[in-house]
Order: structure tokens, then C-alpha cells, then sequence
């Protein structure tokens, strides 16, 4: 999943903290996810989170297409708050719903853009469906950091963070336990490379 | 058993073929219907397995279905999503009833809770829900059997999904009498589920079968797993289908079907096919009893004709019209019949009918002399026989040939034939010339009488190819009971009786037991007259011969008298016959020409100058040696030829002509002077008598004694005579009982003669004193 899916806005505070602390203060985090086989990971969702409760920067936005009734794409991290908009780029209706308690909503059969997007204001894994197809699927992790990436089709992770002390969290939506978390503390002083194994349940991958 | 008629054994043969082939069919048919129907048996139960699996799957099926309906219900997922269990209870009580299930549970994958709809704990449930769910999580859904409460249900899990897996829908059937009828009209199979569980017997979940038959299957399929049972008296095809095996629970469904049911719509065929078989049988029974019947019948009929065939009987008919080979057997055994009847009665016709003159021949005449024998000894009655031979018949053959010779014999047998009481009497010819008369109920004077008759009746001469030719006869009669008892011997004795008539030449003769040789009384007859011959008890007799002119003395005739010792003095006609059937008339011959050259030589002695005139017989004749007896003879008595003259009968030389006159020449060389006897009564012809060297001849004292009152008689004699002289022979007439007719003889000129007038005969030693006396007589 490439960074550009950012919102632009959330970008340029990325890049206003970069330019704001010099290279000396700022980490880059770099997490490789395989499964315990060693196979790397992508889609893996790894977000650190810092000990010090500091005030959020404000969420960034995304957008969950739906085409050739799927989901695009998979797997979305967004920060706490941050608003989802569902463009349905196919002509048939599409009825997208989540049962997940991080947020439960329905957009009933619509076509194009709707008007108004879903405000995801709760930490936790939200599973999108379409009461109408039920092969399409989607999922998106509500965390409660800007620090947060996908691992690319090599399982590789980036994210830049300011030195200071964090919890690194894993997820993958096939994971065995699909309610588990990777979790580890992190005092990040300097770039710093973590591998991460989880335990995959394989059938639960979604190929596409 | 023993079958010995055609009939029964064709017919038990076939009998026993056509069952054996019907047994063995029904055998086939029986072993074939039984293997077939536990065939069949066996295919509906594999059928029905496949059914019931079938049903089962749809069962499983059109549960997974309601489930999957429930489970993507959208307000059903949203109630699952708000954890509202009540909504979840309702909503699955709900959905069960839409689909007739008997159970349908829901479990959370969020919080693990079960909610269940039915009669389940949920101590029961929990455990196979877990189970089934986790067999579910591999394959995205599952399907299972379990025992709840010792009751079976058909279980099928479906997750719900939003769009992760967020719980289960559980939905169950109970498998139960409805499932078990279900099946069985859909199959036609008795369906029993049994189970067990926690190693508990097996008992009966649900079945088609009778409680009893339940029970009693339950007994026999707990202990063994026999494919076919027997269930109060009935067999049953089983087949086992084990449902759920897992741990100690199990549970089977037991697929049935009645063999004896399957066997039934057979068993009307077979009971058909049995009253076919029994009703062919019995139709066949009757084709072949009617079949062999016909076969045998006329075979039994020919049978029958064949065995009357051999009592002789042929008035059988035979006339089939059947065209098959019977048929013609029975045509061709007909005109075998007819054949063998007309071959018989040919037979017969030569056997017992005289083919010439259609006279009953010897054997039928023999047969006929049986019967009337028979009758007449029955009857107390007399009977005759005649037996009848023609005299010179040889001649008769020979001087007008065998045609009419055999035309003779015909006019004698017709003559014969219509002299006859045609009611009774018998007449048939015994062979040759020799004719015989069967006369039933008549004494030995009627006999003699008939004899007579017939001898009249056969005097006018018989026409023959326009000439008449005078036949005459000897007949010999014999007569039951004077003379034997039995055919054969009455005729042989008749037969006798005849040759003596001929040799006599006297017409009938009455059978006398001498004239039987082999009989006892003539065996001793014969050595009796061997002892006369050897002891001078037979004595020479003369009849002087005078010159008819002169009255002279000129010759005798030598005759035999037999002085028997106790019979008294015999006449030759007494014995002479029996002589010449027995031989010893040789010998008596000897003894007379022997006497006779004793007598003349005495006589000569005297001075008497008469010659000796000797009879000589037929077989005198044909002796060969006779010559050189009679030579040899004069030369021991000392006579000179000429004392002793020689006398031939014309029958005697005609047995064999040719002989006679050769021995008549030798004696005539030797100078014997030669007379033929009783000229006149023979058939010699001039010719053959030409030729003889006879210097006499003797006209018979038949012609001679009637001439008187007779003139054919007269001419006769008269012509004899004359035929005599023209033939150079001196003549000689027998017979002169008168001075008349010596006169008469005389004035004919006739030479010599004899006769009771002149002298009877007399002891040849009375010769010279008659001779004396007979001088003095003529000298007065």
C-alpha cells in the first residue's frame, strides 16, 4: 500500500515535523512481517503508538472504492476520526455495512459517491461487507497514532517516528487469532530495522 | 415293473420324458425365480441405499439451505451484531418452523454463547456444536448426525458471515418414523434405525416394521450382520447403512425387503407354470395314449389275424384305409393272407384233388374214408370200399397215347362219377388207372351189388377221339367192420382184393384176409403152402381137350388142387392169387411142370399119347431162367419135347411184353408148343400177337358158354376162329357145357375144346381110366 493514499494534508504535517526537528530526532522504523514460515507479509498493519500521551494531529481522510465489486483496496489504517469515503465505481448498487463494534454503520444501496463520509472515531478493526455481494470484503484498522504504514508486497513497513519511547503493534486481518496484536515497546533513538513473525491462518488470505 | 405291450411302453417312455423335461424345467425356473428375486432383492436394497443416502443428502441439503437463507439474513446478522439474543431466539424458532426442522441452534463466534431452538440441553449440544463448527471452520460448513436425548438428528452448520464468520447456524432433523416412511414409499423397503451410544445395546430409533419384527431385528442385527434375516417366518434381504460412527455412537439404518414379496408376483408364475405343466402333462398323457394306441392297434390286430392265419382261418379282413405305413403294413399283411389263402387252396387242390379228372385224390379219399370210418363206427353202420383198376390200361396208353389215355381216365371218372349216390358216395382216383369208391352205409351184399353195377355201367365202350374203346375192370371190395377198422388198411385191403380180381380176371372180388400175405393168418398161409408144395399135398388135375371134328382126345389142360390137411380140397383161385402176391407161385409152377413130366412120362408108358398143357404165370414170363428149368426138367423126367405144352394168359405176357415174347421164343426154339389162354378178354393187338410163336389159341369160356342164345357171341367165337386159322393157329374153345354148342364150335371150325360137357377136371392118376371110357364112349 503506497503512502500516496495520504491524505495531502497529513503529508505536509509529516513533512512540517521533518523539516521542524532535524535528522538527529526523527527515526525511521523499519518493520519486516513474514508469517512463521518465514513467507513475508504484505498488508500487514504496523503502527507504534507513544508512551507519552501527546495531543493527535487531526485524522487524516481515506477513501475505500468499491470496483468490480471489490473492495479496493484490502486493508486501510486510518487514525482515530479520520472520515472514509465508499466512491462506487461500478453500476451495479452496492450495500456496504459493518458489524464491527469499532464502528457500525450501513450505506444502503447507493450508486457513485455519497454524499456524506463515515467518521471512524474508534480505535479498533472495522470488517466492511456488502449485504449484497458477499464475497467483497474490506478491512480497515482504526488506530489512535499518525505513526502507522502497510507492509508492501515484500512485508516491508516504514514509518518515521521522533525518537521518544512507543509500542510497536502488528495486525493482520488472516491472522489465526484475527483478534491478536503484535505488541512491543520501543525506545526509538536511531533508525531501527524489527522483524516480526505472526501466525497466519493461510485460508483466511484474501487473493486478489 | 415290466411294460411288455408296445402301447404302455411308448407311452411310458415318453410319459417319463416329457415330466422329467417339465420337472427339470420347473426346477430351472424354480431355482431361477428364487436366484433372480434375491437378485432383485438384493438391487432394490442397493437401490433403496442410494435412495436413502440421496434422501439423506437433500435432507442435509435443504437444511444447509434454510441455514444459509437464516444466516444471510441481514436484520438476523444485525441482531447477532447487537448481541440481542432474544431477536437471535426468536428469529431461529422462526426460520426452523419455515423449514421443518426439528432443531436449530445459533453459537456466537464472538462470545461463544449457544442459543437453541428445541428440545436440547445444552450440555448435550455444546459438545457436537463445537465439533461440527470445527469441522465447518475447514470446509466454509458441515454436516453431521448425533444422538440427543436417544434421539437421532440429521445436523448441518453454516457460519454466518458479516462478511467475517460471526457465529453458526445449527440446523437439525430428527431421523424418525416420518424420515423411515419417507423412504419407504419412496423405495418400498422396511426401514429400522438402530443406535447405540456410550456402549448402551442397540435400540430401535424409528422403523417400518411391526413392533415384534422391530424387536426380533434388533435381537438378530445386534450380534451379527447377516444379510439375510429371518423375521417371523418371512426372509428379509438386509442391508446395513451405517450413518454416524464416531466414538461409542453409532447409529444405522437397516434397508429391508421381503424375499417371500419379491418372490410372490414369481410364485403366481410358477403356480401358473405348475398347472400348465400338470394340464400338458395330462394332455400329453392323452395325445400319447391315443398316439400309441393307434400304433399298437393294428399292430395288435395284425397280431390277432396272424395267430388266426395259424389256426388256418382266412376269412379275415384286412382292409385298411389308413395311408400311413401301418397302413400299407397292414394292406401288405392282407394280400400276404390272401396269397397264402389261394397258395393254401392250391395246395390243397393238389394235395387232396386229382388235377385230370377232378376226382378227390388218394390222400383226400383217405381223409373222407376217416371221417366216414368215424361216423359209421358212431352210427353202428357198414361202409365199403371199392378200389377199381382198369385192365390193360398200359396197352391202352400205348397204342392210343397219353392224350387219350388221359381222356379215358376222364370218361371212366365221369362214368364213375354219375353211377354214384351223388349224396354220399365218394369217388377219387388213387393214381394211374386206379380209381376208388367210398360207398357210407352199405353192407357187404350192396357193395357187391354196386361192383356188379359198375362193371355193367363200364361195359358199353367209352368214346375217345372218335373211337370207342371197351374198357373193363377188376374191383376189389372191402368193408368196414368185416374186413378192417382203419382207412389205410380198409383201402390197402380193397386194393388187395382188386389185384385178385384182376388176376383172376373175375370182374369184383370180395376182400378175403388170405389174400393178405403180411397178415398173420397168411403168413402161416404161405409156410402152409410151402409145406404143401414140399408134402405132396398139392395134387395135378387134368381137363382132357377133344378135337371137336373126331371127338379125340388130343391134349389136357394141367390144373392145381391143394388137398389141405384140414381145410379139404382147395380150388386154385382159393390160393393161387396169394401164390403169385407172395412169389411161391414160381415154385408151385415147378411143382406142376414137374408132376406134369412125371404124369406124361407115366403116361406115355401107357402108351397114352396127351400132351400136358401147363399154365404159366406173369412172372413164369418175365423169368429169365424159365427155359432152362423147363429143359432141365425133361432131361431128369426123361420126357422128349412136345410131352408138355405151355399156356399164356394174354394178360400175363402184357406186364412186360417185350420180356414175355423173349422167353416165349426161347421156349418155342426149344419146340414147346405155346397156347394163348382166355383169348378175347386181353388187349393184345394182332400185330404184337402176330409176332408171338404161338402155334394155338384159347377163345375164352366167357364167349363160348352164351353162344347159344348170344349172337354177337357167336360172331365172336366165329371171327376168332377165322382170325385164328388166317393166322395159322389151331383154336381151341373153352367152355362147352353142350353138345350143341360143340356142334355149333364145330361147324365153325373150331379145332379143339374143352368144358364141363366133355369131362370136368380130374385127378391126373383118374386120366387113363376116364380116357378108357371116353374111347369106349366114342368107339360106341
Amino acid at each position: 500500500m503506497s503512502p500516496s493514499l495520504l491524505h495531502p494534508a497529513c503529508r505536509l504535517i509529516l513533512l512540517a515535523t521533518l523539516l521542524v526537528s532535524c535528522r538527529t530526532w526523527a527515526a525511521e522504523l523499519t518493520v519486516s512481517v513474514t508469517d512463521s514460515a518465514g513467507t513475508p507479509l504484505p498488508d500487514a498493519v504496523v503502527w507504534a503508538e507513544s508512551t507519552s500521551k501527546m495531543p493527535l494531529p487531526p485524522p487524516n481522510t481515506a477513501a475505500i472504492e468499491q470496483k468490480n465489486r471489490q473492495f479496493l483496496p484490502l486493508v486501510s489504517v486510518v487514525q482515530t476520526g479520520a472520515s472514509v469515503s465508499f466512491p462506487n465505481r461500478d453500476k451495479v448498487k452496492h450495500h456496504v455495512y459493518s458489524f464491527s463494534p469499532a464502528k457500525t454503520f450501513e450505506l444502503k444501496l447507493y450508486s457513485g459517491v455519497p454524499s456524506t463520509p463515515v467518521i471512524f472515531d474508534k480505535a479498533g478493526t472495522v470488517v466492511l461487507g456488502c449485504n449484497i455481494h458477499d464475497q467483497m470484503l474490506a478491512f480497515i484498522r482504526v488506530v489512535d497514532t499518525p505513526y502507522f504504514a502497510l507492509s508492501d508486497s515484500s512485508g516491508k513497513a516504514t514509518i518515521i517516528v521522533p525518537n521518544g519511547a512507543y509500542t510497536l503493534y502488528v495486525w493482520h486481518y488472516a491472522q489465526s487469532n484475527e483478534n491478536a496484536l503484535f505488541e512491543k515497546p520501543l525506545a526509538v533513538k536511531a533508525d531501527e530495522q524489527t522483524a516480526v513473525k505472526l501466525d497466519i491462518n493461510s485460508s483466511a488470505l484474501q487473493k486478489r | 415293473m415290466q411294460f411288455k405291450s408296445l402301447q404302455s411302453r411308448m407311452a411310458v417312455i415318453f410319459l417319463t420324458l416329457i415330466l422329467a423335461i417339465q420337472v427339470a424345467g420347473f426346477l430351472a425356473i424354480k431355482y431361477s425365480i428364487n436366484k433372480n428375486s434375491r437378485a432383485a432383492v438384493n438391487e432394490q436394497l442397493e437401490i433403496g441405499e442410494r435412495v436413502f443416502l440421496n434422501l439423506l443428502k437433500q435432507n442435509g441439503d435443504s437444511l444447509g439451505q434454510g441455514a444459509k437463507i437464516l444466516a444471510s439474513d441481514y436484520g438476523f446478522r444485525q441482531a447477532i451484531a447487537s448481541v440481542d439474543y432474544e431477536t437471535i431466539l426468536s428469529a431461529l424458532s422462526n426460520h426452523q418452523s419455515r423449514i421443518g426442522a426439528d432443531i436449530a441452534m445459533f453459537e456466537s463466534s464472538a462470545t461463544g454463547n449457544l442459543t437453541i431452538s428445541g428440545k436440547v440441553s445444552h450440555l448435550e449440544a455444546a459438545p457436537i456444536v463445537d465439533k461440527l463448527i470445527q469441522d465447518g471452520q475447514k470446509n466454509g460448513g458441515a454436516q453431521s448426525y448425533a444422538i440427543f436425548n436417544h434421539q437421532p438428528y440429521q445436523l448441518v452448520a453454516v457460519p454466518v458471515k458479516a462478511p467475517l464468520t460471526i457465529g453458526w447456524i445449527i440446523m437439525g432433523f430428527q431421523i424418525d418414523d416420518t424420515l423411515a416412511q419417507n423412504l419407504h414409499k419412496l423405495s418400498n423397503l422396511d426401514v429400522t434405525f438402530i443406535s447405540r451410544s456410550n456402549g448402551s445395546d442397540w435400540q430401535s430409533m424409528a422403523s417400518t416394521l411391526s413392533m415384534t419384527l422391530t424387536e426380533k431385528l434388533l435381537d438378530k442385527a445386534s450380534t451379527s450382520r447377516l444379510t439375510e434375516l429371518s423375521m417371523g417366518n418371512t426372509d428379509y434381504g438386509t442391508r446395513y447403512v451405517p450413518i454416524m460412527e464416531h466414538g461409542d455412537e453409532s447409529l444405522v439404518a437397516i434397508l429391508q425387503r421381503s424375499i417371500d414379496e419379491a418372490t410372490a408376483p414369481y410364485l403366481v408364475l410358477q403356480r401358473n407354470l405348475l398347472l400348465l405343466t400338470l394340464l400338458g402333462a395330462v394332455v400329453f398323457a392323452c395325445v400319447i395314449f391315443y398316439v400309441s394306441k393307434r400304433i399298437s392297434q393294428p399292430i395288435t390286430e395284425l397280431a390277432d389275424t396272424a395267430r388266426k392265419l395259424e389256426e388256418g382261418n382266412f376269412a379275415i379282413p384286412l382292409s385298411s384305409t389308413r395311408e400311413d405305413e401301418l397302413g400299407k403294413l397292414s394292406r401288405a399283411f392282407g394280400s400276404m393272407v390272401d396269397a397264402i389263402a389261394s397258395r393254401e387252396q392250391s395246395i390243397t387242390r393238389l394235395a387232396y384233388w386229382d388235377e385230370l379228372t377232378g376226382l378227390p385224390n388218394r390222400a383226400s379219399f383217405l381223409r373222407e374214408l376217416g371221417i366216414a370210418l368215424q361216423q359209421a363206427l358212431d352210427q353202428r353202420e357198414h361202409l365199403a370200399v371199392l378200389v377199381m383198376n382198369l385192365n390193360h390200361f398200359k396197352q391202352i396208353n400205348k397204342v392210343l397215347g397219353h392224350e387219350a389215355a388221359d381222356d379215358l381216365l376222364k370218361g371212366v371218372a365221369q362214368r364213375l362219377q354219375s353211377s354214384i349216390r351223388q349224396e354220399s358216395d365218394l369217388v377219387a382216383r388213387l393214381g394211374g388207372d386206379e380209381f376208388a369208391l367210398l360207398l357210407p352205409r352199405t353192407s357187404i351184399d350192396n357193395a357187391t351189388h354196386v361192383a356188379n353195377m359198375l362193371l355193367k355201367k363200364l361195359e358199353s365202350p367209352i368214346r375217345i377221339a372218335d373211337q370207342a374203346v371197351d374198357i373193363s375192370m377188376g374191383i376189389g371190395i372191402a368193408c368196414y367192420p368185416d374186413h378192417a377198422y382203419s382207412q389205410e388198411k380198409l383201402l390197402g385191403n380193397a386194393e388187395m382184393a382188386m389185384h385178385v380180381a384182376k388176376a383172376k380176371q373175375s370182374g369184383a372180388v370180395l376182400f378175403d384176409p388170405a389174400f393178405d400175405i403180411s397178415s398173420q393168418g397168411n403168413l402161416s398161409l404161405a409156410s402152409e403152402l410151402r409145406q404143401a408144395i414140399a408134402g405132396h399135398e398139392l395134387a395135378l388135375y387134368v381137363q382132357p381137350k377133344i378135337d371137336l371134328q373126331t371127338g379125340n382126345i388130343s391134349a389136357v389142360e394141367a390144373l392145381i388142387r391143394w388137398r389141405h390137411p384140414q381145410k379139404g380140397l382147395m380150388f386154385p383161385d382159393q390160393f393161387i392169387p396169394f401164390a403169385e402176391q407172395s412169389g411161391l407161385i414160381s415154385l408151385i409152377s415147378q411143382w406142376v411142370l414137374a408132376e406134369a413130366a412125371r404124369v406124361e412120362v407115366a403116361w406115355r408108358r401107357l402108351a397114352i399119347d396127351a400132351p400136358i398143357a401147363v399154365n404159366l404165370s406173369t412172372r413164369d414170363l418175365i423169368d429169365q431162367n424159365l427155359p432152362n428149368k423147363i429143359l432141365s426138367l425133361h432131361q431128369d423126367a426123361g420126357l422128349v419135347l412136345g410131352g408138355i405144352t405151355l399156356e399164356i394168359t394174354e394178360s400175363s405176357m402184357m406186364d412186360d411184353p417185350q420180356r414175355a415174347q423173349q422167353t416165349l421164343e426161347r421156349l418155342s426154339d426149344m419146340g414147346l408148343q405155346l397156347s394163348i389162354d382166355d383169348f378175347g378178354t386181353g388187349y393184345s393187338s394182332l400185330a404184337y400177337l402176330k409176332r408171338l410163336p404161338v402155334s394155338e389159341l384159347k377163345i375164352d369160356k366167357s364167349f363160348v358158354l352164351k353162344m347159344e342164345e348170344d349172337e354177337s357171341d357167336r360172331k365172336i367165337v366165329r371171327s376168332t376162329i377165322d382170325l385164328g386159322h388166317n393166322l395159322n393157329l389151331k383154336v381151341v374153345a373153352e367152355g362147352i357145357e353142350s353138345r350143341a354148342v360143340w356142334d355149333l364150335l364145330a361147324s365153325m371150325g373150331c379145332d379143339y375144346g374143352q368144358g364141363y360137357h366133355i369131362s370136368k377136371p380130374m385127378p391126373a392118376a383118374d386120366f387113363p381110366a376116364w380116357l378108357q371110357h371116353w374111347q369106349a364112349q366114342a368107339a360106341a
